[in-house]
């Protein structure tokens, strides 16, 4: 924690913290695709992805125990669910391939903008671990943009079913570009990119262009923020994961596994 | 040259320890014994996958978790490499990998016995990789001299996976062994489970005619009871120093053959359950799969329809 002033700290952890829950909660949901993803290869591909996404929380989670949080392992199998500053609608369970395809495209655009913006951070051990994880995420884009513009345009089945899936995630993309209570903490991180109008302005503009390229009505203006997962704010569907992800740990808490 | 003729020269190849090339003349009983046993491994490492990724989104810590999806990942890896070895050698029946895929589901390939049984606590998805890992190195080590080349390429490959993955197995073991006292139970249950169905695995001691047949044709090099003998012999030490039991009273070691004596797994019941699909699990991990391959179809079509399209977009008008 050398130099870092208790602003700063906390600034670091208000940003770091909603970004290592989103990824955490992406990639537990993308390990209950395993072994039921449409075929072999692309299990292999979304594997890879999800073991990507563990990992890059893992980084944040140990960041966020350096500026003076619990462990890794307890960030993840000791929190409650009000503890937890993902956005809502990456708890939601996951529902048919077009639906998680949707979903993960729209994420990874929102997830590039991110990752470009904290680069301009001063904090050398986030920008050392963020420019590793944009080779990986480079990939990660690309694999769910290719996975909706061939649903987009294969059959009239696979068009229709991605179309019902950004239908059913639109309304619940609110607090995907929020971020907790105020955000004077950009100020002092000298992140302004990353405020929320910012973000969303940003992500609109490239997803206006891929929606029409590809022909897809556009659903409209993002939602505004009723619920805010980045407060702590959940779904049952939250609590209804960290009792699956949390019960082998549950038997035990203190001893090793 | 005579059919009888050819078969003759190829024996010869194969009794002089040549191996024998995807391109190369072949009988047709070696080529379906072929496409019989790696249809069976291949598929066998897919639904292997299903007891154990369940336990990935309740591992019980990131370190495992990790380790358990990349485990599951390289079975699946392991799946598609054998499949694509097996649609080779089927190309002539013209089948490819949709209707090889389509057998599971149809009850028309076999898989591996352990995996039609249940998985119910963290320390049988341990005790999978600790011993079902270990008795599938011993089994496909066995392979690595198999008289068809590409197989035991591909073995090697696989059998040096295999063995991160007794490790990893392993290790999840020892925690719940050094562990606390409802850990050691946990792990001595999934113990008891498993010890009947690997005593199962490695097949009868009178091995049926297709099994004497891959031995003539040098498919594989030795008999079902050497190879459980090697495992028993390797694994009770292990499992004793753990401080846990097996759950088999009959089992002794005669001092001077050294040959391990332990009681008869209930043949009849785990034959009629890999024939029969009519396991504890065997239903439910079979409509896993049908929900990915049957379910999904509707994906692969799009894929395909949607990469015609751009292909036929780029082409130059004339």
């Amino acid at each position: 924690m050398e130099n870092l002033g208790e602003a700063e700290t906390h600034a670091l952890i208000q940003l770091i913290q909603p970004i290592a829950d989103d990824e955490w909660i992406v990639g537990h949901r993308g390990s209950e695709w395993l072994a039921l993803t449409p075929d072999l290869e692309e299990d292999l591909a979304f594997s890879s992805i999800t073991q990507d996404e563990l990992g890059h929380a893992q980084f944040y989670f140990e960041l966020l125990h350096s500026l003076g949080l619990p462990s890794a392992d307890e960030l993840v199998y000791l929190r409650p669910a009000s503890g937890w500053t993902n956005a809502q609608v990456l708890e939601m369970p996951n529902q048919d391939w077009a639906h998680t395809v949707a979903l993960r495209y729209l994420y990874e655009v929102l997830d590039d903008i991110r990752h470009e913006a904290l680069l301009g951070s001063w904090y050398q051990p986030l920008t050392d671990g963020v420019r590793k994880i944009r080779m990986e995420e480079k990939y990660h884009l690309q694999h769910f943009a290719t996975g909706f513009e061939l649903l987009a345009t294969g059959t009239e089945l696979s068009r229709q079913r991605l179309i019902e899936g950004i239908t059913d995630i639109w309304p619940r993309l609110g607090d995907l570009f929020a971020w907790g209570g105020s955000e004077e903490f950009l100020a002092t991180l000298g992140l302004p990119n990353l405020a929320q109008s910012q973000l969303k302005q940003r992500w609109t503009t490239r997803m206006e262009k891929a929606f029409y390229d590809l022909g897809l009505p556009w659903p409209g203006a993002l939602p505004d923020v009723t619920v805010n997962g980045r407060n702590g704010q959940h779904t049952q569907d939250l609590s209804d994961l960290l009792t699956v992800m949390t019960e082998v740990r549950q038997i035990d808490v203190s001893s090793p596994w | 040259m005579e059919e009888a003729e050819r078969t003759r020269i190829f024996m010869e190849r194969i009794n002089a320890g040549e191996k024998i090339e995807a391109n190369d003349w072949m009988p047709d009983e070696y080529r379906n014994l072929l496409i019989k046993q790696i249809h069976m491994h291949g598929i066998s490492e897919i639904m292997g996958a299903y007891p154990e990724k369940e336990w990935v989104p309740k591992a019980p810590s990131i370190r495992r978790k990790l380790a358990l999806n990349a485990k599951v990942q390289d079975e699946i890896g392991h799946g598609q490499m054998l499949l694509r070895l097996a649609e080779d050698l089927s190309r002539p029946y013209g089948r490819g990998r949709e209707e090889l895929m389509d057998d599971v589901l149809d009850g028309r390939v076999k898989f591996h016995n352990v995996f039609h049984m249940e998985a119910p606590t963290w320390a049988d998805a341990g005790v999978i990789g600790f011993l079902v890992d270990g008795g599938a190195i011993i089994t496909q080590a066995m392979l690595l001299d198999s008289s068809y080349a590409p197989y035991a390429r591909m073995l090697k490959r696989i059998v040096a996976e295999e063995s991160f993955h007794m490790q990893h197995g392993e290790a999840v073991v020892l925690a719940l062994a050094e562990g606390s006292q409802a850990q050691r139970d946990m792990l001595q249950g999934a113990i008891n489970r498993w010890w009947e169905p690997m005593m199962f695995f490695f097949g009868p001691v009178q091995m049926g005619k297709g099994a004497q047949r891959m031995m003539e044709y040098k498919i594989r090099t030795k008999s079902n009871e050497e190879l459980r003998q090697k495992f028993i012999n390797r694994y009770v030490p292990r499992i004793t120093s753990l401080g846990m039991t097996i759950p088999d009273p009959e089992l002794r070691q005669d001092p001077e053959t050294k040959e391990w004596h332990y009681s008869q797994p209930d043949w009849e019941r785990y034959n009629e359950m890999v024939r029969l699909n009519s396991g504890p699990m065997s239903q439910a991990r079979i409509a896993m799969r049908r929900y990915a391959h049957e379910g999904q179809r509707w994906v692969r079509e799009a894929m395909i329809k949607a990469s015609e399209r751009q292909v036929s977009e780029h082409q130059p008008a004339i």
